[in-house]
C-alpha cells in the first residue's frame, strides 16, 4: 500500500515515516482548468467589486460589507463548501482554498467572508442535522444571512474548554437559556447566526446554533491593531432563549465541534496567508522598480534584491506546503461519501499535524514578507497612504487566531507522540538508531536534488532523534517541557517545508523540463541551505537541554552530522530569483 | 434566435511585453491572455437578446491554438450554449481577409440569425474582420453598435458616430453586427456556471484550406515599441502674448487636449 492510501486512516505526520515522490503530491501547478476559473471569478470579484471600496470597508461600512457578501453569494463564492443538497456546490478543498487565496488580497474583507464561509458555516455542514441544515445552509450559501463563530470568552482563549457561559434547560424543557459573554467574535457586529459554545449546567460543553433574534447583543467594535475593516465584537448573552432543536451535535460534545472546526479552518487558512504575502511582494516589486535613489532604481541594490528574493522563497515554499496538504486531504476524502460527515472529519483530522504546521509556517512567512515589503517602501512604507502599512498591521492576527502559534507548535510533537501509528517512531531505541549512519531513506529516489534529499532524510532522522530522546528523558512529564517541544516542532516544520519545496520543484521539472524550472530550483536550494542551519540551531538547543554533561559532545557531534551540508551560494541565487521577479513585474510563480 | 459570437483571445492588457528574437511578434512564453474586450460585450449582448426574446442559442466561435479554450470555457460559464473552436496555431500573420474567410466557412452551415463580433481586436486592431465576414456570407452589417432592438422583424441598431452623434439603423435579418465596448455591465461567470460549462459542447474544426492559403498573402515584417522622442520648441519668439496664442493653438490642434 502506498503512503497515500494509508493516509486515509492516519493521524498525520506520514511525511516523517515515508519518502514521497513528486508524482504523489498535489501542487499549485496541478490546478485544473475549472479550479483556475473558480479562482478567476474570485479574483475578478475582488478586483472590480471589493478593492475599489477599500476605504469604505476599512471605515467599517458594514452595510457595504453585507452587500458585497450578497454579491459574492450571487457568484456562488459562498457556496463552495456547502453540500449540493443544501444549495451549495460541495467542491473539493483545493478549490475552496484556492478561492480563499484570491479573497486574501484584502485581509479585512477576507476576514469577514472567511469567518462566514469557514468557521461560521462549517459547524452546520459537519454537525448539523437535516432540519438544521435545511433551515440555515441555503440562506448562508446565498449571503442572505451572515454567520459567526463564538468560542472565545474574556477568561478563556487558548483554553477554550474553560468557557464560563452557561446553558440551562427551561422548565418546559423547550429552550436552553444562555448566559455569559463571548469575546473577539469576527462578524460579531452584524452576523445573523452564531455558533455559540456554552456549558449545560456549567459542566457539559455544548455548541448551539443561535439566531440574533433569540437575544444576542453585540458589544462595541473592538479598536484593533489591524483588520479595521472586519467587525470584531464581544457578544453579551443575557437569557438568550435557544430552542432545544438548536443544539448542534450532542450535549456535552461541544469540544468535538470546536476542535474539528479549528482544524478545518487551519486547513484553509494557509492559502489566504500566502495570498496576502504574494500581494505584498508584488507591490514591493513594482515599487522597487519605480523608486530611484542614488540615480538608480532601488531594485538594483543587492540588499533590496536579497529581500525580494527571500520573500519569493517564502511564497513559493508556502504554496508548496499548503497545496500539498490540501491535495492529500482531497485524495483521502475522494472515497468517502460527503454525507458521512463523521468519516470526513476523521479523515481531515488525520492531517491535523500538517494543518498545524501550515498554520504556523504560513503565518510567519506572511509576517516576514509584509515586514520586508514595508522596508522596501522605506519611509513611505510607514505612511498610511501607501499599502504596505495596512498589510503589515493586518497580517499580525494570523499568528494569534485559529489557535496561537504557540498552541499549534505544541500540537505538532504532542500529537505525533499520542497517535499509535507515529508514536512507535519516537522511542529511546529509535533515537539511538537515528544516529547510526547505516540507513538512508533517500537513496532509492533518483532526483535532481540528491544533496537536498539526502539532507532531508537526515533531517527526518534528526526528528526521530530529538523527539525520541525527549520522550525517553521526560516520559509523561514531557508536556511541561514546552521549550524543547517548541524546538522539535520547528525541526518538524522545516522538514515538511523543505520536502514540500523539493516535491513541488521536482514535479515542475518533470512536467516542464529543467530550463523552465531554474527559479524554483534556486528557491529550493536556498531554502534547503537555510533550513539546515535553522534545524541545526534548534537541535543543538534540544541536545543541550537533554544531555547529561558527559554525553553532550557526542550528541552535538551527531547533530552536526545530521545537519551538515555544503553551503549553497544563496547570494547569487537570490539575485537570480529577484531578477526574474523584476522582469515579470510581480510575483509570478 | 440563434446567435453566433466571435471571440478572440488577446494578450493581457497588463502584461509586460517583450519583442521576440525575430522582431515579428511578442515573446509568448510567460505572458497571460484574456478575452478581447469588445468581444466580451458582444457575448453579453447576445446573452441579453436570448434572455429577452425567450430562448434560442448562443454559440461562441473562437480561432487559435489550444489556449483559446480558456476564452471559450469562460464564455460557456457565463451562459453561452456551445462553442466552435477553429484550431489554428498561429494567427499573427492572418490578414483580416484570411481570418474572415476561415471564420465564415466555420459558421456558414449554422445559418444563424445574428452574428456578433467585437468592434476590433485589442492586439492588431484592424476592425475589419466582422465586416469582411458579412460580405463573404452575403449578409448586411452594421459597425460600432451600442444598442440592438430585435423585437420586430427588421433589426434596429443604434450606432455610435463621431463627436456625440448617434444613428438608428434598420436592416433585415440575418445580419452581422460589430459591438462597441462599454455598452453594458458584463455579467460575471458563476461557480455553478463553470460546473455547467463542463458539460457543454466544444466542437473543434480545422480551418478551410482556402482560408489558410489566403493567410500567406500577408506577413508581419517588424514590430517595435513606439519611439519616444523629446523636443523643445520656443513659441512666440520673445512675445508672451503671441506665445500664448501659439500654445493654445498647439494644444488644440496637435495635442488635442483642449
Ligand atoms: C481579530 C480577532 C478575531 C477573532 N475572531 C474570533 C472568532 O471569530 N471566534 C472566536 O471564537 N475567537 C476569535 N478570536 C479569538 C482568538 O481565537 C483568541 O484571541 C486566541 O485563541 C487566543 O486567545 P486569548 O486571546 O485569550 O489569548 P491567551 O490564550 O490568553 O494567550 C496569551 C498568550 O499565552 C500563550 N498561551 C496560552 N496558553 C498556552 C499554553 N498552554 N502553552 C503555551 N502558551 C500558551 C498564547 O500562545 C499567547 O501567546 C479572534 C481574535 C482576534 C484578535
Amino acid at each position: 500500500m502506498s503512503a497515500r492510501t494509508d493516509a486515509i486512516e492516519s493521524e498525520g505526520g506520514q511525511f516523517l515515516t515515508a519518502d514521497v515522490s513528486a508524482e504523489e503530491v498535489f501542487t499549485r501547478e496541478d490546478l485544473s482548468p475549472a479550479q483556475q476559473m473558480f479562482g478567476r471569478i474570485a479574483e475578478d470579484f475582488m478586483r472590480t467589486e471589493v478593492l475599489p471600496h477599500e476605504e469604505r470597508i476599512y471605515n467599517k461600512d458594514w452595510a457595504l460589507t453585507r452587500e458585497l457578501l450578497l454579491k459574492a453569494g450571487e457568484l456562488d463564492l459562498l457556496r463552495v463548501d456547502v453540500p449540493e443538497a443544501y444549495g451549495g456546490l460541495g467542491l473539493d478543498k483545493v478549490s475552496s482554498a484556492y478561492v480563499s487565496e484570491q479573497i486574501g488580497v484584502m485581509p479585512s474583507f477576507a476576514g469577514s467572508l472567511g469567518a462566514h464561509t469557514a468557521i461560521g458555516t462549517f459547524p452546520l455542514i459537519y454537525f448539523g442535522n437535516d432540519e438544521q441544515k435545511a433551515r440555515y445552509l441555503p440562506r448562508l450559501a446565498s449571503g442572505e444571512w451572515v454567520a459567526a463563530y463564538a468560542l472565545t470568552e474574556p477568561g478563556s482563549g487558548s483554553d477554550a474548554l474553560a468557557a464560563r457561559s452557561r446553558a440551562t434547560l427551561s422548565e418546559d424543557r423547550k429552550h436552553y437559556i444562555l448566559n455569559g459573554q463571548k469575546m473577539w467574535i469576527t462578524n460579531g457586529g452584524f452576523a445573523d447566526v452564531f455558533t455559540i459554545f456554552a456549558k449545560v449546567d456549567g459542566e457539559r460543553f455544548t455548541a448551539f446554533i443561535v439566531e440574533r433574534e433569540m437575544g444576542v447583543v453585540s458589544g462595541r467594535e473592538e479598536p484593533k491593531l489591524g483588520l479595521d475593516g472586519s467587525s470584531t465584537t464581544a457578544l453579551i448573552l443575557e437569557n438568550v432563549r435557544v430552542p432545544v432543536e438548536n443544539v448542534l451535535g450532542r450535549v456535552g460534545e461541544g469540544h468535538k465541534v470546536a476542535f474539528n472546526i479549528l482544524n478545518l479552518g487551519r486547513l484553509k487558512l494557509g492559502t489566504r496567508n500566502i495570498g496576502s504575502a504574494k500581494q505584498a511582494l508584488s507591490r514591493a516589486i513594482k515599487y522597487s522598480v519605480e523608486r530611484h535613489q542614488f540615480g538608480r532604481a532601488i531594485s538594483e541594490f543587492g540588499m533590496i534584491r536579497q529581500k525580494l528574493g527571500e520573500m519569493a522563497v517564502r511564497c513559493f515554499v508556502g504554496d508548496a506546503m499548503v497545496y500539498r496538504t490540501l491535495g492529500d486531504v482531497d485524495r483521502a476524502l475522494a472515497s468517502i461519501p460527503p454525507e458521512e460527515t463523521a468519516r470526513v472529519l476523521k479523515a481531515i483530522e488525520g492531517f491535523a499535524v500538517e494543518c498545524s504546521i501550515n498554520k504556523v509556517w504560513t503565518s510567519e512567512a506572511q509576517a516576514f514578507v509584509v515586514d520586508e515589503a514595508l522596508q522596501v517602501y522605506g519611509g513611505y512604507g510607514y505612511s498610511k497612504e501607501f499599502p504596505a502599512e495596512r498589510a503589515y498591521r493586518d497580517a499580525r492576527i494570523t499568528r494569534i487566531y485559529e489557535g496561537t502559534n504557540e498552541i499549534n507548535r505544541l500540537i505538532i510533537p504532542t500529537r505525533l507522540l499520542k497517535n499509535p501509528q507515529t508514536a512507535q517512531l519516537f522511542t529511546k531505541e529509535t533515537a539511538r538508531r537515528a544516529l547510526e549512519d547505516s540507513q538512508d531513506l533517500a537513496k532509492t529516489i533518483e532526483t535532481h536534488f540528491s544533496a537536498e534529499r539526502d539532507m532531508l532524510s537526515r533531517a527526518k532522522r534528526l526528528v526521530a532523534f530529538t523527539l525520541g530522546r525527549a520522550r525517553a528523558t521526560y516520559n509523561d512529564a514531557i508536556a511541561n517541557e514546552q521549550e524543547v517541544l517548541g524546538h522539535i516542532a520547528d525541526i518538524i516544520i522545516e522538514v515538511y517545508a523543505l520536502e514540500s519545496a523539493i516535491l513541488r520543484t521536482e514535479k515542475l521539472i518533470g512536467a516542464k523540463g529543467e530550463a523552465a524550472a531554474t527559479i524554483p530550483i534556486d528557491i529550493t536550494r536556498v531554502y534547503a541551505s537555510d533550513a539546515a542551519d535553522r534545524m541545526e540551531h534548534s537541535a543543538r538547543q534540544v541536545a543541550a537541554a537533554l544531555a547529561k554533561t558527559e554525553e553532550l559532545d557526542h550528541l552535538l557531534n551527531s547533530v552536526r552530522r545530521l545537519t551538515s551540508h555544503t553551503t549553497y551560494n544563496t547570494v547569487a541565487a537570490r539575485r537570480r530569483i529577484s531578477d526574474s521577479l523584476i522582469r515579470a513585474g510581480r510575483y509570478h510563480l | 434566435m440563434k446567435i453566433i459570437v466571435f471571440m478572440k483571445q488577446v494578450v493581457n492588457k497588463d502584461a509586460i511585453l517583450r519583442i521576440n528574437k525575430e522582431g515579428t511578434w511578442v515573446e509568448e512564453g510567460d505572458i497571460s491572455y484574456e478575452v478581447n474586450e469588445s468581444d466580451g460585450y458582444a457575448l453579453e449582448e447576445a446573452l441579453r437578446l436570448k434572455e429577452k426574446h425567450g430562448g434560442g442559442e448562443v454559440v461562441i466561435c473562437s480561432m487559435g491554438p489550444q489556449r483559446v479554450k480558456a476564452v471559450i470555457k469562460d464564455g460557456l460559464a457565463r451562459g453561452a450554449d456551445r462553442a466552435i473552436h477553429v484550431v489554428l496555431d498561429n494567427l499573427n500573420n492572418l490578414s483580416p481577409f484570411a481570418a474572415a474567410k476561415i471564420l465564415a466557412e466555420a459558421v456558414r452551415e449554422e445559418n444563424a440569425d445574428l452574428l456578433l463580433t467585437g468592434l476590433q481586436s485589442d492586439d492588431q486592431g484592424f476592425a475589419q474582420t466582422g465586416v469582411i465576414m458579412a460580405e463573404l456570407l452575403g449578409l448586411p452589417h452594421a459597425t460600432i453598435v451600442i444598442e440592438v432592438d430585435a423585437s420586430n422583424e427588421a433589426l434596429r441598431v443604434k450606432r455610435e458616430l463621431e463627436s456625440g452623434w448617434y444613428q438608428w439603423y434598420s436592416m433585415p435579418r440575418p445580419a452581422m453586427l460589430t459591438i462597441q465596448s462599454g455598452i453594458s455591465q458584463i455579467r460575471y461567470a458563476t461557480l455553478k456556471g463553470i460546473m455547467a460549462a463542463k458539460k457543454k459542447e466544444i466542437k473543434e474544426v480545422q480551418p478551410s484550406s482556402e482560408g489558410t492559403s489566403a493567410a500567406s498573402f500577408q506577413r508581419i515584417e517588424k514590430i517595435y515599441f513606439p519611439q519616444k522622442t523629446k523636443q523643445t520648441q520656443f513659441l512666440g519668439g520673445g512675445d508672451a502674448k503671441k506665445g500664448a496664442a501659439e500654445l493654445a493653438e498647439k494644444l488644440r490642434a496637435e495635442a488635442r487636449v483642449i
